[in-house]
């Protein structure tokens, strides 16, 4: 609207056609308008589309890489006694494998170019943090219908989902920070997920008691905890992919 | 359209990379000259948006590039120097990768992928791994990327490293004709893209603009201060060492060196018409361009 009056106050100031300096102006602006209007005007793709693309581009990566550690950790935990204690300490496993896919562009040295682009860092890393929390849920379900069915520890099933979802939590909020704020991601988010996992072995060596079915409190304090960190790491990428802003920059 | 760079400066450490510069750019072709480690990466990438001022601010018609986001990116092609490339995937599966990332449908990304790879000249390796081409052709492939969302600002970082003379040319060409309603920033050492397609040239150095004009300008400057003279071929080292020597050539039984100097490096020197790399040397006397 704006740019019409513009364009009409061009028109009507001239009283001399034979100004070349204003004719010039002028075709200056029309071009401007419509460059602008062709802009505006371009379609785009939707975010079904765009996540499908990444899709194409990372899933099977990332299926396969939790597929085969889902496979890696079934084979293990038959020859476990106490099994439910090593679920905290597997967890960050699953993350740790998909972290090349995370950061392909940075392996490959594509980030400056995808960062140049319309969709953002932000979208795109939450295109495929989506894909690789689908793929979770998918191997969590199994990992857990594993315990239900085959091993049957006596856990209950509230115990079960919490050892996964605390670790899971923990492990995703901290590596999103260090995506957001840190040099080195890969490196430093490989070594996050590896104490993640180091950490809850030790725990579950030095203190076996907070994996009896009583200790369900402690796990829940731990879940509301890191649920609440993990919801406000991804509300802020959510927020910043809605504005279309980058996350983080380039080193 | 104009993109102005408003006190722009970024510090790493202590270390000053950009220092307060201040330019406007509207369409046409601007060429960014400097020697390594002058800045000129740096600037691009804040001209991107992908790497954060310390402070200062880049515009576009006004308007902060970072309050822009999305709306701002959409209009930019940007070719990086140290162009990244997923190697699994064929050229056509990378544009058409490129092209999401981009917002273009899938559709419409069809016919401007099969263009382009046209234009650069892989059509025919299109379907082949990125990790199979020569490091020309996936240079020609990073400039087909950048054109990818029709830019109006094109942002290439040493465009025309790897490419062979023929490369080369046919993409001075390919920017010439893209140029007009255009901001394309380019970044070289090799002075001679420059000089054939920038319509105006920055000439950076230690995080500053030195100097900027069009070439005839800016070659004004050095008039003057290029000399040929005739030397013997065992006087060379001498004269290397004491001058800044842009060219030496063998004639008879002497050597004819082209010497930038600020006075007369002797009576037997003659003045002689300067160029662009004349004034390259000139402000950095210890690089050769290419």
């Amino acid at each position: 609207m704006m740019k019409s009056i513009i364009l009409k106050n061009y028109l009507n100031s001239y009283k001399y056609i034979e100004n070349p300096k204003k004719i010039e102006e002028t075709v200056a602006e029309c071009r401007r308008i419509t460059e602008e209007r062709a802009v505006l005007n371009r379609k785009r793709s939707n975010y079904l589309e765009f996540l499908s693309e990444v899709f194409r581009m990372n899933g099977l990566m990332i299926l396969l890489g939790q597929m085969a550690t889902l496979v890696m950790i079934c084979l293990f935990i038959q020859f476990i006694n106490d099994y439910p204690r090593l679920i905290p300490v597997c967890i960050p496993l699953f993350i740790l494998v998909a972290l090349p896919a995370l950061f392909e562009a940075e392996i490959s040295k594509m980030s400056e170019i995808e960062l140049a682009t319309r969709n953002s860092c932000a979208q795109l890393l939450l295109a495929r943090l989506v894909i690789i929390g689908a793929s979770d849920i998918i191997c969590f379900t199994l990992l857990l219908i594993v315990e239900l069915y085959c091993f049957h520890t006596g856990q209950g099933i509230l115990n079960l989902i919490l050892y996964v979802f605390v670790p899971y939590m923990a492990c995703v909020t901290m590596i999103l920070r260090l995506i957001r704020s840190g040099r080195r991601r890969l490196r430093n988010s490989a070594g996050t997920a590896v104490l993640t996992s180091i950490i809850f072995g030790m725990v579950a060596l030095v203190i076996p008691g907070l994996y009896k079915a009583s200790s369900v409190g402690i796990w829940l304090i731990c879940f509301i905890i890191f649920g609440s960190f993990f919801i406000r790491e991804m509300g802020y990428l959510i927020s910043l992919a809605k504005e279309g802003k980058t996350y983080g920059f380039v080193d | 359209m104009v993109l102005s760079i408003d006190r722009l400066t970024k510090t790493f450490g202590s270390k000053i990379a950009v220092d307060h510069l201040n330019t406007e750019m509207q369409p046409g072709v601007y060429g960014l000259l400097g020697a390594n480690g002058a800045g000129k990466t740096t600037l691009m990438r804040m001209i991107c948006g992908i790497l954060e001022p310390t402070s200062g601010e880049v515009l576009l018609d006004g308007q902060n590039i970072f309050e822009m986001g999305a709306d701002y990116r959409d209009l930019l092609g940007y070719l990086p120097q140290a162009f990244g490339y997923y190697p699994n995937y064929s050229a056509t599966d990378y544009l058409y990768y490129i092209a999401a990332l981009k917002g273009i449908p899938k559709i419409s990304a069809k016919a401007k992928i099969k263009k382009l790879l046209k234009i650069v000249g892989l059509l025919d390796v299109s379907n082949k791994k990125i990790r199979t081409y020569s490091g020309g052709m996936k240079q020609r492939l990073g400039i087909a990327q950048a054109l990818l969302n029709d830019p109006a600002i094109l942002i290439l970082d040493e465009p025309t490293a790897g490419l062979d003379p023929k490369e080369r040319v046919r993409f001075r060409n390919l920017l010439s004709s893209l140029a007009e309603d255009r901001i394309v920033l380019l970044s070289t050492h090799i002075v001679s893209d420059v000089e054939s397609i920038a319509d105006w040239v920055f000439v950076m150095k230690q995080g500053r603009i030195i100097a900027q004009g069009c070439i005839r300008d800016l070659v004004e400057d050095v008039q003057g201060h290029v000399f040929e003279m005739a030397v013997k071929p065992s006087d060379v080292g001498r004269w290397e060492t004491a001058t800044t020597v842009a060219n030496l050539r063998r004639e008879d039984n002497r050597t004819i060196l082209r010497i930038i100097s600020e006075d007369m490096p002797s009576d037997k020197a003659v003045p002689v018409p300067a160029t662009l790399e004349d004034l390259y040397l000139y402000h950095f006397p210890t690089e050769r361009s290419e």
